[in-house]
Order: structure tokens, then C-alpha cells, then sequence
């Protein structure tokens, strides 16, 4: 079985922080990030992810974040 | 209510997306260091870590491969020389190195107060390739992580 659990404020800044490179590399944006919390568990091979975060940016920001990880076509 | 961080790893999927994660900033660092790509291989066999009341504790198990061109270029700094290294790899072996010359020098080397425990250290240096299989428990304040962590790059 595996755990990870975050919840002190140190380790959320610094997910926080890793979030919001990653999200800037990806969309050349300035997404801020909060994150709340994170846990994953894995039993059995049954793997279970829970995200708390807040995200905060603009209504081009979010489309473009929405246009990269769907294919409207396909829906 | 008290807030922790805990991480404990198992599972061989778990510990292969741990390696790699640990291996991106690593590649990173040495890049920024010497401006070219080399080949080494981080795998960890044991993980667990937890983060409460400002101390961080990790119990690892791991095993490092570098490969010859990046043992020389880490040869060529001043900081690290592959004769002492190697001195201290073989003396690794010896509870005297184990307690007390390997932790200075890992305490100097990140310039950090961490309470270092080694349990196994045992190294393999064939055709200038190296390779070392590393079991121990390591302690530090938070905030002494988070200076290690900011000195390297990688915050």
C-alpha cells in the first residue's frame, strides 16, 4: 500500500509553487495556485487522489487551459 | 488539530514515478552545473517520509548508477574528488565511517545540520562507471530542508 498525505502549509506552498511552473511552462500563463491539500492512496492497485486547490485566472486562461487538455471535436 | 505531511511508498508503479520525479530536478541541477546531458539512473527500493511539529524525516533505500562521463566531470570539481570518494566509499563498509566521516561529509557537502543515519553503503566502481546501493534515515529541521532545497535550485 502506498500513502502520501500533504497538509502542512510548508509542503502545500511548495506543491503550489511546482504546480505553478508546470502550468506556466505548458500555457505561457500566470496561473495562480493555492493548493489546500493533497492525499494518495494506493490499495490493492486501486489508486484514490484527492486534490483540494484553488486556481485563479483570467476567461483566455481558462479556455486555452481547456482547449489543451480536450478535444471539443471528439465530444 | 495537528497537520503533518507523510509519505510512505510500497507499491513497484509508486516507486518507479518516485525515481523518475526525483531524477528530473537532479538532471536539471547538473545541466545548470556543466551545461551538458549525462546518463545515471536513481532507484529506490524503500520510501517512507513524514513532515511534523518542523522536522522532516526520510527512511530511503535507493541505488544510484552514473555513468563514467559524469563520475569525471564531478571528478573535475573541487568540491568532489573520485579518490576520496572512492576512499570513503570503501570505508563505507566500517560502522566508524558509516557514523561519523560519511554524515560530516554529506553535512558539508549540502551544507545543512541533518541527522544522518547510514545502514548500508555498499559501491561498485567497474570500467569508471560507479554505482552505489544506499539504505539510511535521514532528519532535518523544515526550514533546514527548505534552504537545502532553495541552495540547489530546486525551490
Amino acid at each position: 500500500m502506498d500513502q502520501i498525505k500533504i497538509e502542512t502549509s510548508f509542503m502545500k506552498n511548495y506543491l503550489s509553487e511546482i504546480a505553478e511552473k508546470l502550468l506556466k511552462k505548458k500555457l505561457a500563463h500566470d496561473i495562480s495556485i493555492q493548493a489546500n491539500g493533497l492525499s494518495i492512496t494506493n490499495e490493492a492497485g486501486r489508486i484514490h487522489v484527492h486534490v483540494d486547490l484553488d486556481a485563479e485566472m483570467n476567461a483566455v486562461e481558462l479556455k486555452e487551459m481547456l482547449d489543451g487538455m480536450i478535444s471539443w471535436e471528439e465530444l | 488539530m495537528q497537520e503533518w505531511d507523510e509519505v510512505v511508498i510500497e507499491t513497484e508503479i509508486m516507486k518507479e514515478i518516485i525515481s523518475k520525479s526525483i531524477k528530473i530536478p537532479i538532471e536539471k541541477y547538473l545541466k545548470r552545473k556543466f551545461e551538458e546531458k549525462f546518463e545515471y539512473d536513481v532507484s529506490i527500493s524503500n520510501l517512507c517520509a513524514e513532515n511534523r511539529e518542523g522536522w522532516m524525516s526520510v527512511r530511503t533505500e535507493l541505488d544510484l548508477n552514473a555513468e563514467k562521463k559524469l563520475v569525471e566531470r564531478l571528478n573535475q570539481k573541487s568540491r568532489f574528488s573520485l579518490e576520496k570518494t572512492q576512499l570513503m566509499l570503501w570505508l563505507g563498509n566500517t560502522a566508524f565511517a558509516k557514523k561519523i566521516i560519511i554524515p560530516k561529509q554529506v553535512k558539508s557537502f549540502l551544507k545543512a545540520d541533518l541527522d544522518l543515519k547510514i545502514e548500508e553503503l555498499n559501491h561498485l566502481y567497474e570500467n569508471g562507471n560507479l554505482h552505489i546501493h544506499l539504505k539510511a534515515d535521514a532528519a532535518m529541521t523544515t526550514r533546514e530542508f527548505e534552504m537545502v532545497m532553495k541552495r540547489f535550485g530546486f525551490a
